[in-house]
């Protein structure tokens, strides 16, 4: 006559090893993923930064701006001028507008104006740019210091001239932190 | 005793498991992170070269026969970089070169600037400069 077995198989010792190691398995690949895809996410958020701050600096360190003469204007923002340029020529600082870009990023308006007009606009983005004799002499700095190590950061140095002087102009952007 | 883990086969299952975890993290290990750093070099001596054209330091060195201006102005490039710089003429014969005793650690990269320089006799003279460049 049949008689049905009573021990479950599914309770076996090896059923249950297979399991843990199956799920352990399952879980080290979801760890895996997680810490690919944030840095993955971070590699992409690092090169868009990388890139808008390359952009940023050839612009400032190449171009005059538009109007050329913006630096004699009374009022600087996104309604009198087209575009933030530092040079007279490429390489060739002007320092007029040099040191009227510093003053005017050294107030909180005047940072946020140059920030649309450097086209440096997604929420939480900030700079510091700095330009620096060979001497390491600060010449010039933004409003902002260069931010902590747990930002998400890219920095770009470029050679440029100033009153005759090579300084290293360095612009760093940054994302603030989710608080 | 049963035992699953032990068995010879599992064994050689865990022993190549580990062996190829082991080869693709030190594959990943060696790679880049970055194929910018060459890039932003390049925009460096290319910096150089065009500040050294428009502040003469290229026609003086050449005029001078003496590379001491340009070693004194590529004390604004970052430390951990070695820089050569050679002027050749038209007909491409070496007229100057700054050669820095240093040695790279990466690949090199190469920036060129052409620029014209007035002999003294007033005739404008075409040369082209060079910048090699790599991280020490």
């Amino acid at each position: 006559m049949f008689q049905p077995r009573k021990r479950g198989q599914f309770f076996g010792a090896d059923a249950i090893l297979a399991f843990l190691l199956v799920l352990f398995a399952l879980v080290a690949a979801g760890v895996a993923t997680e810490s690919l895809d944030s840095q993955i996410s971070t590699t992409e958020i690092t090169h868009r930064l990388t890139e808008r701050a390359t952009d940023s600096l050839n612009q400032l360190i190449r171009t005059p701006g538009k109007p050329a003469d913006w630096n004699l204007l009374t009022t600087v923002d996104n309604t009198t001028i087209d575009s933030l340029g530092l040079s007279h020529e490429a390489n060739l600082l002007d320092p007029q507008k040099v040191a009227r870009f510093f003053n005017l990023t050294n107030s909180t308006d005047g940072f946020e104006q140059a920030c649309v007009l450097l086209a440096i606009r997604e929420p939480g983005y900030n700079f510091t740019l700095t330009l620096t004799y060979a001497n390491n002499t600060v010449a010039y700095t933004t409003l902002y210091p260069a931010p902590v190590q747990s930002h998400i950061a890219a920095s770009i140095e470029r050679v440029a001239m100033l009153n005759h002087e090579s300084v290293r102009a360095r612009l760093t952007l940054w994302i603030e932190p989710i608080q | 005793m049963k035992g699953i883990i032990f068995t010879s086969d599992a064994l050689l299952a865990i022993l190549i498991s580990t062996i190829l975890l082991i080869a693709t993290a030190q594959a990943l290990a060696s790679q880049p992170t970055s194929n910018l750093a060459p890039l932003g070099l390049q925009r460096l001596q290319a910096d150089a070269l065009a500040g050294m054209d428009k502040e003469g330091v290229l026609a003086t060195a050449l005029a001078d026969g003496d590379t001491a201006e340009i070693r004194s102005f590529l004390g604004i490039m970052p430390a951990n970089l070695c820089l050569t710089t050679t002027v050749r003429n038209q007909a491409g014969t070496l007229m100057l070169a700054d050669q820095p005793a240093c040695q790279c650690t990466g690949a090199k990269t190469t920036a060129q600037r052409a620029f014209l320089r007035i002999t003294s006799t007033g005739v404008l003279e075409p040369y082209i400069a060079s910048m090699e460049g790599c991280f020490t």
